[in-house]
């Protein structure tokens, strides 16, 4: 069923003109409290709460409430103290403290100088008292000695500590510089810069296990990159303070408490069983380093929600492969750093001298040693991961055993050895089977079966693997049917087998399924599907079934070249799926089939009427789209009376309920393309100082996104309804997402359309109007983001839910920058762009290559504007501009991509890119010196 | 709202820890904060939070917490003092409607022992100190925890102490307290953060405490 896709939305907007100065914002519905986060409430010392000694002024509503405040903090508790306790310059004997540094939940760290060396050192005082005890002292004190033995260049040098005020301290080396924490945050850096500075830190990290010492709390947080650039490896071993007097538990305190920070962790210290840390437990941390140097601060999985979601996350969660975040990350990087994230121990480098080795042969262009995962591991994990599978997949195999296929298509990558062992196995059980092999069966299950396992495991996520891997069977399964002697004669063979790849397409490349393949893949299942149809209706040009069929194949590569922006063929393609219907119905007559070939045919009017509506979008052209809108209402005009009628007859028809939503949607689409082509002949008017024709536009476009506003709500209420009394359909819950983003995207033009009439001065100034468009489109869109992420997250395979998801996230930071909100659409932006960047290295379609573009000009135009604030530091405004370039450098690169590979590509997007990029670095130039 | 050069001096009083200062100084920019909130509080909880809860919680954090407030003038600290208040309100306001439609998740369960109830308050703070399994952080962190929640502003320590460590109704630490149902969810957020903040966001080294 063809339900369309966002009108367009991911076009680039024109440009507003001027860049929004910061607006602080309010705060109100962020949940932030607002406050630096810094050490405890000051507790003892001099000062308090009484005697507040004012009584000149009359007592006042607020002065009650204050008094009243002050009674319920305690008396003797706390002592009003504008600043925290600081230690004096001489607290520590030997050093004379210069500064506070930093100041946490663990302790407070100063800067001093040792007296006697007059070297700069960093002394860090623990919080005082709750667990301190002689004992605890003793051991700190031990643990310090084995820990100032540690010399290496990279490891920060503890060789001092003490009792200060009640409170442990221990004096280390001081690193200037900053932390691994903040370079992360700068990145993503050169992947193999990233590489060598991650080998020295390894092997520090080894220096210390050579030692005997593990760290257990590896974390960015940790390590200091100094001046140099050479990083420096803090609190090594301190963890082991922790670890209780005799026992084994190393990382562990006697209650089984892990000691260490929770992203870092690994799967032995999530599951909390002292007796597994050991060397590899760093590794693992060294992994999650790793992977967020090398994607600028992504972890391996979610670890945001709630503290048992993140440890179990740890303990099971599949790392996300860091080239899905950053596609430059080859498959070498990739393997070495899911070697360190593996969970189970003996499967991770056994070092970080491995680690450090490995990474270093890469650098030199040896084969590194890390292994990807077999296939065959890859397979055994994904079966026992959803072990309703199980039962199909050994019924797959056994049957396809018994046909002599099994072999050469499941298992033809996987080592000699396992294939002979595996070959044994299946052999021995299916023997008895192959001596009633039965032909029909093995058909029935090439045919249909395996098609309907890849579909039956649509929605499960995570199950990519295995219905690749059930697809790749079937296609093989296929071409052996079709040579099979006698199978060019057996015309129904030759009609399920059209029927079958038809499928297959679907299944690879489909507009509206979660996708395992290349839309490139499905382009040649469906032309295998047309060739066996076409060579068929040879035979019988008037059998309505096959032209039918046919039509259907035309159809689907009418949509695949729609997609492609290939309009003129796509028009082609489906004025001939509309002939082909035309003589099916024909030769139908008024059976049931001619009923069903009728419907047919509207949907086919549909598609020409949904190209229409695209190319005026595409064209925004006062005159020329304006036509072609008007061809598309037409149709959706009689398409909906159709679909109303019928449910008129039956209110029980889901099917008219549904397509009633989905006409009216595409018709809100049509009318807000309409409208967007009028708004640009109102602003060529304007420009043209013609403004009386521009006033004109701008009513009608006015009239157009209102209609489209309206048009969108009642379709995304219906697709509510529907929703709610299907809760299981994804494709309503989708119909539901295009009306919300519709009904967004109406209002997001009718801001644009007024601000720009006033920019135009074709109106007077209506801030207020464009603001409340703005935050009602922002609500919309906010939707429609939320609908279409519980829809990627319920399968990251499908790809269209995560192409919805970065279009709704493009749409929530349009209103959010021009609401002023930029720091809020910098992040969006950012998230969408990486989505897209995603989105096109596993699907490379036109279509996402044109998205990656937008995104990377979003990101760059966004950075613009908040690099033009005023309100900001030079350095980060610089940074961002430096920044804004880039992004911008790198649309353009997209574009010119685009044209050499001969794609249509607007030249007004790359006009306004190439002038942005222009502005952008105009704009730093002057920043950079001074201006 | 304009400020006064009586009120920068105000400020700097209270900056070198005179506590009437603060006092005198809250007492006459308060009112501008409340105009602020005012028209922010939906009629629908009106019975169960009003200005004055929003008000009185956020001149009890402005007192606690005026060391946060480092830099910046009167005008400054009017702003810093209306985003004290906001956050109050969506705090209060989240948590009656959360209440509405309670997660049990986020609710800790009534139980006899003050142990048990701490380790469940070492969840709801999502301290990540705290182990997988719930016996773990029975005993030492428990203990620990006790020892700090004393160590909260009074009004605090006995929100948390009757809502989260003996599990009363939110009705019902409303009335041992003497203040509404909002202004206790208001106060139980300021108590989590300060808790927070006591307890240390990250990694911990109990032994060392």
């Amino acid at each position: 069923m063809a339900d369309g896709i966002p009108d367009n939305p991911s076009a680039l907007p024109p440009e507003d003109g001027g860049a929004p100065d910061a607006g602080t914002g309010s705060g109100v519905g962020s949940g932030a409290s607002g406050l630096p986060s810094g050490g405890p409430v000051p507790s003892g010392g001099s000062g308090g709460v009484g005697g507040l000694g004012s009584g000149a002024k009359p007592p006042s509503r607020e002065r009650g409430l204050i008094e009243g405040a002050l009674k319920q903090l305690g008396t003797g508790k706390f002592s009003f103290s504008p600043k925290p306790p600081q230690l004096a310059k001489d607290a520590i004997p030997g050093y004379e403290i210069s500064r506070e540094i930093h100041r946490g939940g663990q302790g407070v760290v100063y800067q001093a100088v040792q007296a006697s060396t007059q070297k700069k050192v960093a002394i860090k005082v623990m919080h005082g008292g709750a667990f301190a005890s002689a004992t605890d002292r003793q051991r700190i004190e031990r643990e310090v000695r084995i820990l100032a033995n540690l010399n290496h260049p990279n490891i920060v040098k503890v060789y001092d500590s003490g009792e200060v005020q009640g409170a442990y301290y221990y004096v280390m080396d001081y690193v200037s510089g900053h932390s691994l924490d903040s370079y992360i945050r700068s990145g993503p850096h050169p992947i193999e810069q990233t590489l060598k500075l991650f080998t020295t830190i390894c092997e520090a990290v080894n220096a210390a296990h050579l030692k005997g010492v593990i760290h257990r709390d590896l974390k960015p947080g940790n390590i200091r990159i100094d001046a140099e650039g050479s990083p420096h490896i803090l609190d090594f071993g301190l963890a082991k303070l922790a670890m209780d007097e005799t026992g084994a538990g190393h990382a562990m305190t006697a209650t089984g408490q892990f000691v260490g920070s929770l992203y870092w962790a690994s799967p032995e210290q999530a599951l909390g069983n002292p007796g597994t840390i050991d060397i590899r437990t760093d590794v693992y941390s060294l992994g999650v380093i790793l992977y967020q140097m090398l994607t600028a601060g992504k972890f391996p999985y979610e670890v945001l929600g709630n503290m048992r979601d993140v440890l179990d996350n740890i303990m099971r969660a599949e790392p996300a492969r860091p080239s899905t975040i950053r596609r430059q990350i080859n498959d070498e990087v990739e393997t070495i750093v899911l070697k360190c994230l593996q969970k189970e121990r003996d499967r991770r480098y056994q070092s970080a001298g491995d680690v450090g080795r490995d990474i270093v042969r890469y650098l030199t262009g040896e084969p590194i040693e890390a292994k990807r995962e077999s296939g065959l591991y890859v397979i055994g994990k994904n079966l026992k991961k959803h072990k309703g599978l199980v039962t199909a997949a050994t019924a797959i195999i056994a049957i396809l055993a018994a046909s002599g296929v099994v072999f050469s298509v499941l298992y033809a990558s996987e080592r000699k050895a396992n294939k002979e062992a595996i070959a044994a196995r299946i052999v021995a059980t299916t023997e008895g089977e192959r001596a009633e092999r039965n032909a029909k069966e093995v058909r029935t299950l090439a045919l249909t079966f395996m098609l309907d396992v890849a579909d039956k495991l649509e929605n499960l996520r995570g199950a990519t693997k295995t219905r690749e891997g059930v697809l790749r069977t079937a296609k093989d399964a296929l071409v052996k049917l079709a040579t099979d002697p006698g199978a060019s004669d057996d015309a129904g063979l030759q009609k399920e087998l059209a029927d079958a790849w038809a499928r297959v397409g679907e299944i690879e490349g489909g507009l509206y399924l979660p996708r395992v393949g290349t839309v490139a893949a499905s382009q040649t299942s469906f032309a295998e599907a047309r060739k066996i149809r076409e060579a068929l209706l040879a035979k019988n040009p008037n059998d309505p079934q096959l032209l039918s069929a046919m039509a259907s194949s035309r159809r689907q590569s009418a949509q695949v070249l729609q997609r492609q922006r290939k309009f003129d063929e796509a028009k082609l393609e489906f004025e001939g799926e509309l002939a082909d219907l035309e003589k099916a119905i024909l030769a139908a007559g008024s059976s049931k089939l001619g009923l069903e070939l009728a419907e047919k045919k509207l949907s086919a009017r549909m598609d020409l009427a949904d190209l229409a509506k695209v190319r005026a979008a595409e064209l925004r052209d006062a005159e020329r789209s304006p036509l072609l809108t008007a061809d598309a209402m037409k149709v959706y005009d009689e398409v909906e009376q159709y679909w109303a009628d019928r449910l008129k007859l039956n209110g029980a028809d889901e099917k008219a309920a549904r397509s009633l939503g989905v006409v009216r949607d595409k018709k809100a689409q049509t009318q807000a393309a309409l409208g967007r082509s009028l708004m640009s002949g109102m602003t060529d008017a304007a420009k043209a100082g013609k403004s009386d024709e521009a006033k004109v536009f701008a009513a009608k476009a006015r009239t157009a996104f209102e209609a489209a506003r309206d048009l969108a709500q009642t379709a995304s209420t219906e697709f509510e309804k529907l929703a709610a009394d299907q809760p299981a359909n994804r494709q309503l819950k989708r119909d539901q997402y295009l009306a919300v983003y519709n009904t967004g995207d109406a209002n997001m033009r009718l801001a644009e359309l007024v601000a720009e009439a006033a920019r135009g001065s074709l109106t007077g100034s209506d801030a207020t109007e464009a603001d409340a468009l703005n935050e009602q489109s922002l609500v919309k869109f906010k939707e429609a983001m939320e609908i279409a992420d519980r829809l990627a997250s319920a399968d990251e395979s499908n790809l269209e839910a995560m192409h919805d998801l970065g279009l709704a996230l493009n749409k929530v930071g349009n209103p959010l920058r021009s609401l002023n909100r930029v720091d809020e659409a910098a992040a969006i932006f950012d998230r969408s762009l990486r989505l897209r960047e995603d989105l096109y290295k596993t699907d490379p379609t036109d279509q996402h290559l044109k998205d990656l573009a937008v995104g990377q000009y979003k990101c760059g135009e966004v950075l613009e504007v908040s690099a033009d604030r005023a309100s900001v530091a030079r350095a980060q405004r610089q940074a961002q501009m430096a920044k804004s370039v880039e992004m911008y450098g790198q649309a353009l690169e997209t574009y010119t991509r685009q044209s050499d590979a001969k794609l249509e590509v607007r030249p007004a997007d790359v006009k306004l890119v190439k002038e942005s990029l222009d502005r952008a670095k105009e704009k730093l130039k002057k920043l950079q010196s001074g201006g | 709202m304009d400020t006064t050069p009586e009120h920068e001096a105000l400020l700097k009083r209270a900056r070198a820890g005179e506590l009437p200062a603060l006092v005198e100084l809250l007492d006459d920019v308060g009112q501008e904060v409340r105009r602020r909130i005012a028209h922010k509080i939906s009629p629908q909880w009106r019975a169960l939070l009003d200005e004055d809860d929003v008000m009185q919680t956020t001149y009890l954090e402005a007192v606690t917490r005026f060391e946060k407030f480092t830099s910046g003038n009167a005008k400054d600290f009017v702003s810093w003092l209306s985003r004290l208040a906001e956050n109050n309100l969506i705090d209060g306001v989240r948590a009656l409607e959360a209440a509405k439609r309670p997660d049990p998740s986020k609710r800790v369960t009534r139980r006899a022992n003050a142990t048990d109830s701490a380790t469940s308050l070492v969840t709801v703070l999502g301290i990540t100190f705290s182990t997988p399994s719930i016996n773990a952080a029975k005993g030492e962190a428990g203990s620990y925890l006790l020892k700090v929640v004393e160590q909260l502003p009074d009004v605090y320590c006995r929100v948390v102490k009757l809502y989260d460590l003996e599990g009363k109704t939110i009705e019902e630490v409303a009335a041992e307290v003497g203040r509404s149902p909002g202004a206790v969810y208001m106060l139980r957020a300021r108590a989590h953060e300060q808790l927070k903040e006591l307890l240390g966001r990250e990694s911990r080294y109990f032994s060392v405490k």
